[in-house]
């Protein structure tokens, strides 16, 4: 039979018990024949049809009492066996305990039997559960061996617990079953309910094993409250930590899955994505928390609807990775995907300068996560934010579709590029050319080619990467390598204070107080390690670092307890404040407020860009992270990294 | 949280024999197996060693190790114990506010915003992808860390000091190791972690081999351990919840010999053979009455991975640690009676000696144990002692990479890229990292060229990963051995073959073991040879996030005259047109030397990577045209012969001859569909027959013609292609014949999958004549440039 799915196919199941007389048995299995009961000389090796011999693992089926009631699996020639043996204890019992196990039979090493485990443990309880109420098993024998003393059975009976109430653990038996519990137990001849029930066990596991294989899932009824119901699910890994810079782009009609019972969030988030929005864009867009946002995303990718893009730019640089040869190679049919993906409406009137204008070739330098929306590119926009192409929904979209679509049609004279253009295209972006320094040289080879869903499918499928760049300030790498990193922070303090001074000459009281709180932060961690590691130099250094950390230090004192003052614990509290807008009351009664004063407020903003920033350099953040998180464009981010001092950009 | 990512998973490993007595347990390491909660917190500990594995990049001093162990990131499925730390230290008051402000912070956000488990934002590492929080936060955070670490190395460094002055001070130094330990693994469990880690410290309580674990009886687990017979010499598995027991009991043959001797010859000797060992089991057996008469062993790994990852785990255990030492011990058992010597030992010692730390260090045995779950679980190399010989065993780690992974794949900081892995995990000599996360199709065997050969690897060279003296000193080597002497005269600038023209003392094949010694003890790397006019780039998986913090000095302290890092790194990211040889950097003839050996460190350390070329042949429109006309005109005076020659079946051998033409084409069509593109057109037809219909209903759209066609293999090139081929150099670009030979032996590696650096090296062709031959091929010749 055939694996549903991807889920490994059940191979055999058997229901096996521990015989008060005979021992560990099997009493059914399907299919038939599978598993040897019969012993055998060891030599006399088994077994074309059989797939082990039963004894060699009878104490794994069904182990000593101590070891049951957990799901053990156990591997034996080629296969694997999973199972949940019970074993009850009850002197209802002919050896005052009762043993038993389903176990299911896979092929050993042919795939991943993980989704079955939690299916095989919960019906291992189920019937643990049913046998404890109504001996739904241990009955089943029809000599009624289990049974220590068969006229308890009738006590039992009065015992028995309303199987309705019992509805959360699924099943037991069918009607037949319960009818016989029920009535004619009590009858001295009971033979044919019991074999009504025996055939049912049989045609149980037959059941599971089918419908599991054929359909991954099942639904038994045993009686009109209890069924067995198992659904196979694929494990997926947990969700991939996605990061705020980066952008989802929807594989499928994100759309058309949302139902009522979806998160607020969720739904809230959906419009903005786009391929064009970060996440933290996302977020902002959709006033949602950035957390939530990401949590939001995250599920997403985990049920593979996004997949993950960068920020499209014409300052971007990328460049073709190893694999860029699968896009010559036939049978992967990537050079027609791309063909039918990259075509665009028209020639140069249109997308080209529109696509180009919206990316400031002017300046330079886009806002990563701000497509200042032209007109124009609007609609190109719009025409992008359709599923993009992935592996998974590129099957269920095949070019005529696309082609189709509404838009081919309203254009004239579109020329679909062919593959060799496209390769060629492909090889020639490299480490330090930016996609505006390409489209120049390329210009010519561009026309009827969308850029964007061209470097998009390149990315999307692997054969071009973005090259990264990570500005890294000088005065950074020099405080690291003379090994004094606090020598760094006192730098910057100078430099800003500086600044400071240059910008601000008519300054008030006011802002040098935020100076110095700015400052508290990094000179109260300072202050800390240097009373740690050289408690005698503690004094001279506290000296050294200059009055700042001791009123610092005064100042952190209070802290916790004083509201409304200008004390910030953390200066990313501060940040968060400010950029969360109004999402976050929480913030505003936490004991830090800003000045009322506009112009102080924005003062402090600038201050705090700057700690932010100073923080991402020296966490050796790339461009786009750094725009991301500060949410302004690379140059005015260049512009505020000059004024700290000189820095080189590396690109990786 | 990937496969790329060493996490051996491994809990704890019992070692189980089988007499005529029944199963018996005779060694657990570790020692407490008691409750399954100390699995989690074994677990924990794994978790934090295994990113002490070392690269061989690094000689850590102890100081370093915590830095090692904050450095590497740690697994996102870790489990709940991140909030604990926080350091104890008495004198830190303020720094404990500071600290728990911080984690406070953090905890309201987690409460407010539904984000559970803070492992996930990974308080120690540096890594972001470990966060579930925001940037700046875990910036702070790792700000404060480092910081932290700083005091701490300066704290023990006091402290180091002060103990040198007191001797007798060695204990507290040793605690506040411990305690340091203690902090980092942040989990309260001192003495278990002390004890694995350093063997001076001995635990308080006493553990016994009768001692339950997992809150089960020995003597149950031992029963299920002990499979019956059918069950052993082979791969022994057996789950219970999600404990996985792994093994390969070993069970004595019918015969009483513990391995099928392959050896002996099936004649009448054999039969002489075997009575005669009979006689030796038998004397063996005899003499000493008090013997045991074992009839299995069984060494079990217990290991209880993450569900995704459970079977690649497994069978990563079984094949590289379990299988190898369980067939290792049989080896010595057959031999030399090995376990049942060492088990009688064990016996006898467990009558008198009830510690079982003391135990450990009087039996070779229990020994080997012992080290081979430490280092396995560390995913370090185990050096075992197994009867007195050494043997090595190891998960190998994942550091090279062919393709770059996925934005959402992590891997080991520093790891390596290059295309040329692929090439060197055929021979076995790598195990190429994953690029997606969980890639079903990950475990297969990803290179499947049968042209590989074996001896490719000459043309490689050694990168060694440390500095010499020390790696002679880990290999515990004679420093006047061959092996030193070789590891001596590596150059990263000079192919395996020439090493050994140049040293007439080293034959081939032993430069190739040697070679394979050093990668497999992750000592050396193989790389194409460094040369100045090759071209470096920055690689994209280049830890510069992670490690520039730390690397930014040491660089320094390494290279104090040349430009720092950063500056370096900048110049191998041009802004210029295109990247360029490495040459063009080095300023002066005088810095060649410096230059190229700062150009090692940032290969081995993964900051660069070799920008390698790689070459298709394009066959322009307007040949294909021409050679379709002379195959018609071909064909044509074909029939024309023919007709002259023709008799009664006149009519139809033209019929015939007409259609073979086409027949031909449309065979090449088809054969050649796998091959080349060279029948774009027909492709087009059979696959985008949906967009020609759209195209033929809108006339306005027009695929451009397929101009040119790019071939793929050459190597096994077409008859059509090959006409193209012969038709483009001869015809179109004029080759002049020293430059038609260069091309014909390159010609083959014309599959975007060899680079040109290497068939140079391999072909021994120049680079002014690949030049040449690249100028004279013009736009035909598509040069692709990746690492």
């Amino acid at each position: 039979m055939d694996a549903s799915d991807g889920f490994i196919p059940i191979v055999a199941i058997f229901y096996a018990v521990f015989h008060p007389i005979e021992g560990t048995k099997i009493v059914h299995q399907f299919p038939e024949n599978s598993i040897s009961t019969t012993t055998k000389s060891e030599e006399e090796d088994d077994l074309e049809n059989e797939f082990f011999n039963f004894d060699t693992v009878k104490n794994y089926v069904i182990p000593k009492p101590k070891l049951c009631n957990r799901l053990i699996s156990f591997k034996i020639n080629k296969f694997k066996v999973i199972g949940y043996p019970v074993n009850m204890q009850s002197e209802y019992y002919s050896r005052n305990s009762f043993s038993f196990n389903f176990c299911f039979v896979f092929r050993y090493g042919i795939g991943d039997v993980s989704p079955y485990e939690s299916a095989i443990k919960k019906m291992g309880e189920m019937f643990q559960v049913l046998e404890e109420q109504n001996k739904i098993l241990s009955k089943l024998d029809k000599e009624n061996i289990f049974c220590k003393n068969r006229n308890l059975r009738n006590e039992e009976k009065s015992k028995k617990v309303d199987l309705e109430s019992y509805t959360t653990t699924i099943e037991n038996y069918d009607q037949e079953v319960s009818t016989p519990n029920d009535a004619s137990m009590n009858a001295p001849g009971h033979s044919k309910t019991k074999q009504i029930t025996l055939s049912s066990i049989e045609s149980l596991i037959q059941q599971i094993y089918q419908d599991l294989n054929n359909y991954s899932e099942c639904c038994i009824p045993l009686d009109n409250s209890n069924s067995v119901d198992i659904k196979l699910f694929p494990i997926l890994p947990p969700p991939v930590n996605i990061k705020a810079y980066q952008v989802p782009i929807a594989t499928v009609k994100l759309n058309s899955l949302v139902d009522v019972n979806w998160d607020p969030t969720m739904i809230k988030i959906l419009p903005y994505i786009n391929g064009l929005n970060s996440v933290k864009k996302i977020s902002e867009l959709a006033d949602a928390n950035y957390l939530l946002t990401k949590q939001c995303i995250q599920h997403l990718m985990h049920y593979k609807c996004i997949e993950i893009i960068d920020i499209f730019q014409f300052s971007n640089i990328y460049a073709p990775t190893s694999t860029i040869g699968d896009f010559l190679k036939f049978d992967s049919k990537m050079a027609e995907e791309c063909q039918a993906y990259v075509v665009t409406t028209d020639s140069n009137d249109y997308t080209l300068p529109s696509s180009y204008s919206n990316t400031p070739i002017a300046n330079n330098s886009p806002k990563p996560n701000e497509f200042s929306p032209s007109s124009n590119f609007k609609k190109f926009a719009q025409s992008n934010s359709i599923s993009p192409y992935t592996k998974q929904s590129f099957l269920s979209r095949s070019p005529k579709e696309y082609t189709n679509s509404h838009y081919l049609n309203h254009f004239a004279n579109v020329t679909v590029p062919s593959k060799t253009k496209l390769f060629h295209l492909y090889r020639s972006l490299n480490q330090s050319l930016t996609v505006k320094e390409w489209y120049i040289q390329n210009k010519d080879d561009l026309v009827n080619i969308d850029i964007r869903r061209f470097i998009n499918f390149g990315i999307l499928r692997k054969i071009i990467y973005r090259v990264y760049s990570y500005p890294l300030l000088n005065s950074i790498t020099r405080s690291l390598e003379s090994g004094d990193e606090f020598q760094y922070d006192k730098y910057l303090k100078m430099t800003k204070h500086e600044k400071k001074k240059v910008n601000d000459s008519n300054d008030n009281l006011l802002k040098t107080k935020v100076n110095e709180q700015t400052l508290k932060t990094e000179g109260g961690r300072r202050k800390v390690s240097f009373t740690n590691s050289h408690n005698s130099d503690k004094v001279i250094t506290k000296h050294y670092n200059s009055n700042e950390v001791i009123f610092e230090d005064e100042s952190e004192d209070s802290d916790s307890d004083e509201s409304g003052s200008f004390h910030i614990p953390l200066s990313e509290r501060r940040m968060r404040n400010s950029n969360a807008s109004s999402s976050q009351p929480r913030y505003s009664n936490d004991g830090f407020m800003f000045s009322t004063d506009d112009e102080e407020n924005e003062d402090n903003i600038e201050e705090e860009k700057f700690i932010n920033l100073i923080k991402l350099l020296k966490g050796f953040q790339h461009f786009d992270s750094i725009c991301t998180e500060l949410q302004i464009s690379r140059t005015e981010v260049e512009k505020m990294i000059e004024k700290l001092g000189s820095f080189r950009i590396i690109n990786s | 949280m990937s496969f790329n990512l060493p996490n051996p998973s491994l809990i704890g490993i019992l070692f189980i024999v089988s007499t005529h007595s029944g199963p018996q347990l005779i060694y657990k390491y570790p020692f407490d197996l008691k409750t399954s909660t100390y699995s989690n917190l074994f677990q924990k500990q794994n978790n934090l060693k295994n990113y002490n594995v070392k690269l061989g990049v690094n000689n850590f001093n102890d100081n370093d190790k915590q830095k090692i162990k904050e450095s590497y990131f740690r697994p996102i499925d870790d489990i709940e114990d991140d909030e604990l730390y926080d350091y104890k230290n008495s004198d830190e008051e303020d720094e404990d506010e500071l600290n728990s402000q911080l984690v406070d912070d953090c905890y309201n956000d987690c409460e407010q915003f539904g984000v559970s488990s803070r492992n996930w934002d990974s308080k120690h590492s540096n890594y972001y992808l470990g966060t579930k929080l925001d940037l700046l936060r875990f910036l702070d955070e790792q700000d404060y860390k480092r910081k932290e670490q700083i005091q701490f190395q300066q704290q023990n460094l006091e402290e180091e000091l002060a103990s040198k002055n007191n001797q007798t001070n060695v204990y507290d130094t040793n605690s506040n190791h411990a305690r340091l330990f203690h902090t980092f693994s942040k989990a309260s469990i001192g003495s278990q972690s002390t004890t694995a880690k350093s063997s001076t410290s001995t635990s308080n309580f006493t553990s016994s081999i009768n001692n339950d674990f997992f809150e089960l009886e020995p003597s149950y687990l031992c029963e299920m351990l002990s499979p019956p017979k059918k069950m052993c010499n082979t791969r022994f598995e057996v789950t219970l919840n999600d404990k996985i027991f792994i093994g390969l009991p070993i069970h004595k043959f019918n015969d009483g010999k513990w391995r099928v001797d392959d050896s002996t010859p099936p004649n009448l000797a054999s039969n002489e053979q075997e009575s005669y060992k009979l006689n030796q089991d038998n004397e063996s057996f005899s003499p000493d009455s008090n013997s045991i008469n074992l009839n299995m062993f069984h060494m079990v790994f217990i290991m209880n991975p993450a569900i995704v990852e459970n079977n690649y785990r497994v069978d990563e255990m079984y094949h590289h640690v379990v299988s190898k030492i369980s067939i290792a011990l049989r080896y010595e058992q057959s031999k030399h009676e090995y376990i049942t010597k060492q088990t009688e030992n064990i016996l006898l010692l467990r009558d008198t000696i009830f510690d079982e730390h003391l135990l450990t260090e009087r039996s070779q045995l229990c020994k080997l144990i012992k080290d081979c779950y430490i280092m396995i679980s560390s995913s370090k190399i185990a050096t075992l002692l197994i009867n007195n010989r050494l043997r090595t065993f190891q998960i190998p780690i994942k550091t090279e990479f062919d393709a770059l992974p996925d934005a959402s794949v992590p891997f080991i900081p520093r790891s390596y890229l290059s295309s040329s892995v692929n090439l060197l995990s055929s021979f076995g000599l790598v195990n190429p990292g994953e690029t997606l996360r969980y890639d079903q199709n990950f475990t297969k065997n990803m290179y499947n060229e049968d042209d590989v050969s074996y001896d490719s690897l000459i043309y490689f060279a050694i990168l060694l990963l440390d500095d010499p003296d020390s790696i002679i000193k880990d290999l515990k080597t004679q420093s006047n051995s061959k092996l030193a002497r070789f590891i001596k005269i590596i150059q990263p600038t000079e192919t395996l073959i020439k090493l050994s023209l140049k040293n007439s003392n080293l034959t081939i094949n032993q430069i190739k073991s040697f070679a394979y010694h050093l990668i497999y003890w992750r000592k050396g790397r193989m790389i194409q040879p460094i040369s100045p006019r090759s071209v470096y780039v920055t690689s994209p998986m280049a830890p510069l996030t992670m490690k520039l913090y730390d690397d930014i000095p040491k660089f320094s302290h390494q290279f104090p005259t040349l430009p720092s890092l950063p500056h370096f790194l900048k110049l191998l990211s041009p802004q210029v047109k295109k990247p360029e040889s490495f040459a063009r950097i080095i300023p002066s003839k005088d810095h060649r030397d410096s230059y190229i050996q700062a150009l090692a460190w940032l290969l081995r350390n993964g900051y660069v990577t070799e920008l390698q070329t790689f070459i298709w042949l394009k066959i322009p429109r307007k040949i294909k045209i021409k050679v379709e006309e002379e195959i018609e005109n071909e064909t044509l005076s074909k029939r024309i012969r023919k007709d002259s020659k023709a008799t009664v079946d006149d009519s139809k051998n033209v019929k015939k001859t007409d259609n073979s033409s086409k027949q031909e084409t449309d065979n090449v069509v088809n054969d050649s569909l796998k091959i080349a593109q060279s029948e774009e057109k027909s492709k087009i037809q059979n696959n985008l027959s949906n967009l020609k219909d759209h195209i033929r209903k809108n006339a306005s759209v027009n695929l451009s013609d397929e101009e040119a066609t790019i071939i793929l293999d050459p190597g096994r090139a077409t008859t059509l292609e090959r006409r193209w081929i012969s038709t483009i150099i001869h015809e179109e670009h004029k080759l002049s014949s020293e430059l038609t030979t260069v091309f014909y032996k390159i010609l083959k590696y014309m599959n975007g999958k060899n680079s040109v650096e290497m068939l140079m090296l391999k072909e021994n062709v120049s680079r002014s004549d690949i030049k040449k031959l690249f100028n004279a091929l013009g736009d035909n010749i598509i040069l692709v440039k990746h690492w």
